[in-house]
């Protein structure tokens, strides 16, 4: 009890009242001791605790670490010296609630376990909803596209081709997010593969350069000279990521250039460290926003890059792509002056031997120009006529007109009467192979032991190779076969300047942007009229419809060219296979070798990759005198080459089988009973030894024949049971006109 | 019959009474083949008696005896019965198409003689004859028939492909033959593929063949968990034609051993 002895004990009560209010409502338990361990204050939480027993002046002393449990709660004691300058000695205890405290983290681990699982929860329903979602959009997109091909007014194509489009980004916008969750659930794998990376290299060149030349900006590619030509990795999400950095770079830069830099880093155990650099001088990125550019759907400067398109999925994606590879993307910018993003990824190496820069700066320099030769002489050496033919094809787009020789002695011949500037020479030719050739030739003259260029052409790919015949004498070598991009940088190489004309840019070349992942590169696109049609033939001849457009490229670009060289190859496909199985048949293993080689040659330039595999197979028997395996594939063989000529002459060529007589039109003379039931036997026949496949060419050999129209109102009636393979009906049919 | 070796000339027999015909076929064929010539169709069959012959131009208009009536007696002897025949006609009338359909012509060839034409029709006919006795037998089992074709189309280069778009079908060839490896197409009516499968394991004259099956990406996991019998390998459809022989290559292979 307080007695107020006057106004300023009063007003000091009061003072302390308050202070007393706040020093007993606070959590913590304070208890103060002079140095002689006497209490000199403690709030009421301390009094309690001091009143239980369970924690006293002795602990403080002793700075004693205790935990006490009162009332429900846990208290550790946490000790301080008083503040001598007030004029008190000793040491003050504060007894903290540290069950508050884990409360707190509790209630975190809570939160944080209930946040993971909604995380995980979604990423599994992306990943396997993922079917569900994509199959309505392709089905929109199918049937745009069955409509498309139907007979519709122009305003419907349109809507349609709308429609399409739409779904088309639709599925993009899906794609990215399916994406983006299969990685953050963890659940994304790389596809591993052995790849090329100059395809990549070449692709992306292509591509921005000429994306950038349409923004008025410059596109410069900077490659070390050690990149390992054949890597193993998940080639198409390495690529993708760098589209990815690529078309922002397109996107956000308004002046100015784009450089691209690839470099080794490191070269370890068999592994790669390549470095991806690109450089613009865009709008750049804010300081602030640096830390978000990886997140997704993040997009910064709304004012300034409004009319700039995206989802802002892209480099969410990419860094999920990279993590996953093990490899690191960083970033550096200066907003208002330009960005560099840096991709570095380790790669396995399966074939160290450097990519050919020659392919990459030969168009760097020239930005895509077109160009013409003037003043120029060319020869090309080849025993083979289809290499002739496509070689002559090929320089006639620079305007200039190939010499032939069929054979090495030729060649030197036409030399002695005619000077060449470039020769171009088969390595592989009988008699006088192309090594001797070129140097009886480098003999005849000064000239042409100095200057001509005489250029080999070989099929050997490895490495090793090309040096080897530098040393022999020759100027470059390109590899068969002969594919036109090759053979312009060579000719921007070699040929003198002086006889080179530069046209304007080609205004048709129409190359796309992809943000997908597009599977396999094709270097320019194909007359798109005439794709339809590539489409059927690839089918038909059971090839495959990217190697095919490849090429069709290669041989002059249009389906008359092929058709030219399919042409030359059927005529001379029987000869070939005399020639196979007569050297076989009399154990000529040499020539053989050389005729399977020139098949292979063939084969490979209408596109028919199987049996150019084939081929190779044999003419590596033969150079290893395996003629076991010869004598055993050599039908084989000539079975697969002639059913491919004869799908090329049917479906490249349109010659149909000569012996069939005059076309099915029910217009003419009706068959007597008799004939019809010789038919029908035969087919009953068939049907006993279920060649099925047979009773088909009957019928259909039958329909291409004259006949009335009961007639074929019969054998219509039998064609349509045999199409529906419904035997029962068939033999019912057939009993009744037997 | 004596073992075809690859490493022979090919014979080729020439039945035309025709002289300066005759030589005209030397002249195109001698140096690739043996060739051998005879005027009269009872000659042929002697020959053919005598030699191993792999391939029969027949001419179709000869005097006592003519090609139909050839061809038949040679169809009825045990050499002549397999051996691949090309009818040379100057007609092509719809009553030789049909009698040749009945009678059992490989092919047939026009006059005048063109030089390619032969050689191509004469090379054609051969590559089918040597692979036909070492070809195994592809039993492929579809709904689909158009896809049954274009597999056909796809292999029939290289195997035998006997057609089959039934279980019902399927049972009643597999009542009388063996092949040599089943093709199957996994998404049939009703379940058939399970039905088909158990029938074939169930046959222990089927023990030794290999099944391959062809599935789309969506059933593969479902497959492997439903199929009463196990088969020897899958494949993704749409198929290639590189794959699919790979495939049935290796499964054969595999079964040798």
């Amino acid at each position: 009890m307080k007695i107020f002895k006057n106004e300023e004990a009063k007003k000091n009560n009061a003072a302390n009242t308050v202070k007393d209010l706040l020093l007993n409502n606070i959590i913590e338990g304070l208890i103060a001791v002079d140095e002689n361990g006497n209490v000199i204050y403690s709030n009421s939480l301390g009094k309690a605790i001091m009143e239980e027993g369970l924690f006293g002046p002795i602990d403080i002393v002793s700075h004693n670490p205790k935990e006490i449990n009162y009332n429900g709660k846990i208290y550790r004691a946490k000790y301080d010296k008083l503040n001598e300058e007030s004029g008190l000695k000793g040491t003050i205890a504060t007894l903290e609630d540290i069950l508050g405290e884990s409360m707190v983290a509790k209630e975190v681990k809570e939160l944080t376990e209930k946040l993971e699982r909604a995380n995980s929860f979604k990423a599994a329903f992306f990943a396997n909803m993922s079917h569900e979602i994509r199959t309505p959009i392709h089905a929109i997109i199918g049937s745009s596209e069955i409509m498309l091909k139907n007979d519709i007014s122009k305003e419907n194509k349109e809507q349609i081709d709308l429609i399409k489009d739409s779904s088309y980004s639709l599925l993009a916008i899906i794609n990215d997010v399916l994406d983006l969750s299969k990685i953050e659930a963890g659940k994304m794998e790389l596809v591993l593969s052995n790849y090329f990376i100059s395809y990549v290299i070449r692709d992306i060149e292509a591509t921005y350069s000429l994306l950038a030349s349409r923004k008025n900006l410059k596109f410069e590619m900077h490659l070390d000279n050690n990149i390992p030509s054949n890597l193993n990795g998940d080639k198409i999400r390495l690529r993708g990521v760098l589209i990815n950095i690529l078309n922002n770079a397109i996107k956000f830069t308004k002046e100015g250039k784009i450089d691209f830099f690839i470099r080794v880093l490191e070269k370890k155990g068999g592994m790669v460290t390549l470095q991806f650099e690109i450089k613009d001088t865009g709008i750049g990125i804010k300081k602030e926003d640096m830390e978000r550019i990886f997140d997704s759907f993040a997009r910064f400067d709304i004012n300034n890059n409004y009319s700039v398109e995206g989802r802002g999925l892209g480099l969410a994606i990419a860094k999920g792509y990279i993590d996953l590879m093990g490899g690191t993307i960083e970033v550096k910018s200066e907003y208002g002056v330009g960005s560099s993003f840096i991709v570095t990824v380790n790669q396995k190496i399966v074939d160290d031997s450097p990519v050919d820069m020659s392919i990459v700066n030969a168009r760097k320099n020239k930005n895509n120009e077109k160009f013409t030769i003037r003043d120029y002489k060319v020869l090309v050496a080849d025993d083979n006529p289809i290499n002739l033919t496509v070689a002559d094809g090929l320089v006639k787009s620079y305007g200039l007109s190939a010499d032939k020789a069929s054979g090495g002695a030729q060649a030197i011949n036409m030399c002695m009467a005619t000077k060449y500037d470039i020769i171009f020479m088969d390595q592989m030719m009988p008699e006088v192979d192309g090594i001797q050739a070129m140097r009886q030739i480098r003999k005849i003259s000064d000239y042409y032991e100095k200057e001509c260029k005489i250029i080999v052409l070989t099929a050997d790919a490895m490495a090793g190779v090309r040096d080897r015949l530098i040393n022999e004498g020759f100027d470059e070598y390109l590899c068969k076969p002969l594919e036109i991009h090759r053979l312009e940088a060579l000719f921007r190489k070699i040929v003198p300047q002086d006889h080179i004309v530069i046209e304007g840019e080609d205004p048709s070349d129409d190359i796309v942007i992809e943000e997908s992942k597009a599977q396999v590169e094709v270097p320019k696109e194909v007359k798109k009229d005439e794709k339809e049609d590539i489409s059927k033939i690839a089918a038909n001849l059971l090839v495959s419809e990217e190697i095919l457009e490849r090429k069709i490229k290669d041989c002059g670009g249009s389906l008359d060219d092929y058709r030219a060289i399919c042409e030359i190859a059927t005529n001379h496909a029987p000869n070939k296979i005399s020639k196979l199985r007569e050297s076989q048949s009399t154990g000529d293993y040499d020539r053989y070798t050389i005729e399977v080689h020139a098949l292979k040659t063939s084969v490979a330039s209408m596109g028919a990759a199987f049996i150019a595999d084939m081929a190779r197979d044999h003419e590596n028997a033969g150079k290893n005198q395996d003629h076991q395996y010869i004598d055993d594939n050599v039908e084989t063989l000539i079975t697969e080459y002639q059913g491919f000529i004869d799908r090329v002459k049917k479906h490249v060529l349109g010659i149909d089988d000569s012996e069939e007589v005059a076309k099915a039109s029910g217009s003419g003379e009706e068959w007597t009973k008799e004939e019809i039931r010789q038919v029908c036997i035969k087919i009953i026949s068939l049907i006993e030894e279920y060649s099925f496949a047979e009773i088909f060419d009957i019928l259909e050999k039958v329909e291409k024949m004259e006949k009335g129209p009961k007639t074929k109102a019969i054998f219509d009636k039998l064609k349509k049971s045999m199409n529906d393979m419904d035997i029962d009906a068939l033999r019912k049919q057939l009993g009744e006109l037997t | 019959m004596s073992e075809l070796s690859s490493n022979t000339k090919k014979r080729i027999l020439i039945v035309d009474d025709d002289q300066e015909i005759l030589d005209i076929y030397r002249l195109y064929l001698e140096p690739t083949y043996i060739v051998a010539t005879v005027s009269h169709g009872q000659f042929a069959i002697d020959y053919v008696n005598e030699y191993r012959t792999d391939l029969i131009l027949l001419d179709v208009v000869m005097p006592v005896m003519d090609g139909f009536q050839t061809l038949q007696a040679l169809r009825s002897t045990p050499e002549g019965a397999k051996i691949p025949v090309i009818f040379v006609t100057g007609k092509s009338s719809r009553n030789i198409v049909l009698e040749s359909i009945s009678v059992g012509v490989d092919g047939y060839l026009l006059k005048p003689i063109v030089k390619d034409q032969l050689l191509s029709k004469v090379n054609e006919m051969l590559v089918r004859q040597s692979s036909v006795s070492s070809r195994k037998t592809i039993l492929a089992i579809d709904d689909d028939v158009t896809y049954l074709r274009i597999l056909s189309n796809m292999l029939k280069d290289s195997y035998n492909v006997v057609m089959i778009n039934s279980v019902k079908l399927a049972m009643d060839y597999l009542s009388s033959f063996t092949p040599d490896i089943i093709l199957m197409d996994y998404q049939m009516p009703l379940n058939s593929s399970n039905t088909l499968l158990g029938y074939i394991k169930n046959m222990t004259s089927l023990d030794n063949v290999p099944v391959i099956m062809l599935v789309g990406i969506k059933d593969k996991n479902i497959v492997v968990d439903n199929l009463v019998k196990q088969p020897d390998s899958y494949l993704l459809k749409p198929v290639s034609k590189m794959d699919i022989t790979r495939t049935i290559v290796s499964v054969l292979r595999n079964k040798q051993k």
